[in-house]
């Protein structure tokens, strides 16, 4: 064999994987579908459970499922807004998918302060009441501690938020704004 | 044409392509993926006017050499500019071995300049002098004088390293 086909064989025989970038942004796509779905099957639950409080004899009761349910169109009526504001998914070119992405990552950290600040007025409002039915029905102070409990570690969750997205969110806008420098490059 | 396509037929010359640009690592992770980007957005363009084989590879080619014009640009260039030869001794694993004498190759490809590794990759890839001065932008004459050159400049670079 000449040192020619030696090269050429050595040279034949490299391989290596390529990204497939587009694959990438679709499996994101896919899961921003996704996640669209599960919160509107998450709040119809939600409304749902609500129903059984207006059939309880107590006022205060009543009270916790308009809670519920203002709760829950809150959050609707916000998704809604914000997901209208990231438009239909175009995927066709590099840059009509780096928009989605970044219009995707910005539709989170809206999601997440509107979770922070919905919650935050469905926790004073529910634990007031809660609290208040718990001493009509003369309830163990274990039991009102626990519930507060729970609607404490909500409020540390979900206020907390917009702060741990934000730092997830850094990350993934550093690759955007990478990947929006090559494509600007290329340009020149 | 499909990018899915693209990349399982004329994926492996793509990346043996970026391979000879860019050492194994991050860099050349990155350079794959600038790459790949680079194809994607330039598909719609496509009319046929070309191969595809050739249309892709002109491609890889500009973008490689954005990457290298880049590269010589960083101030820390002349350290990065030295070429990366892994270890020479032989390896015990036949797999190792072979991708040990590959990455040699490719090592000593990416010591070439520019313009005539642009043509010993394309001739390597099994491109007509033709195809090549269509994809590098220059005669068939020169394509010929440049490849030329580089064969010698590859092989004066692999007997060194065997001396």
């Amino acid at each position: 064999m000449t040192s020619w086909e030696t090269w050429q064989s050595t040279w034949a025989g490299a391989e290596g994987p390529l990204p497939d970038v587009r694959s990438r942004v679709e499996r994101e796509a896919r899961h921003h579908r996704r996640s669209r779905v599960s919160v509107v099957l998450l709040l119809l639950v939600a409304s749902l459970g609500a129903i059984p409080a207006f059939e309880a004899p107590e006022a205060v009761v009543h009270l916790i499922g308009w809670v519920i349910l203002a709760f829950c169109a809150g959050i609707g009526i916000g998704f809604a807004v914000i997901q209208r504001r990231v438009g239909p998914l175009k995927l066709a070119t590099p840059r009509e998918a780096l928009a989605f992405l970044e219009q995707r990552l910005g539709a989170e950290l809206r999601v997440a302060h509107l979770t922070r600040w919905v919650y935050l007025a469905m926790i004073l409002l529910g634990g007031v009441l809660t609290q208040l039915l718990y001493v009509e029905h003369g309830s163990p102070l274990s039991v009102r501690l626990m519930t507060l409990g729970c609607f404490v570690f909500g409020l540390a969750l979900t206020f907390t938020a917009p702060v741990w997205f934000g730092r997830i969110a850094r990350r993934r806008q550093t690759e955007i704004d990478r990947w929006r420098g090559w494509l600007e490059e290329q340009n020149l | 044409m499909d990018l899915e396509e693209c990349l399982r037929v004329h994926g492996p010359a793509l990346w043996r392509v970026i391979a000879s640009y860019a050492p194994a690592g991050a860099e050349r992770d990155d350079l794959a993926q600038e790459v790949t980007l680079a194809v994607w957005r330039a598909l719609p363009r496509f009319r046929g006017e070309s191969s595809p084989r050739t249309f892709l590879l002109r491609i890889a080619h500009n973008r490689c050499l954005s990457h290298a014009w880049q590269r010589a640009r960083r101030p820390s260039g002349c350290d990065a500019d030295l070429p990366h030869l892994p270890d020479p001794r032989p390896a015990l694993d036949e797999q190792l071995a072979k991708q040990q004498r590959t990455e040699r190759f490719l090592a000593h490809v990416r010591t070439l300049p520019l313009g005539q590794r642009q043509v010993l990759t394309l001739a390597l890839e099994g491109l007509s002098h033709a195809e090549i001065a269509e994809v590098v932008g220059i005669t068939p004459q020169n394509v010929a004088v440049r490849l030329g050159r580089a064969r010698d400049a590859l092989r004066r670079s692999m007997q060194q390293e065997a001396a």
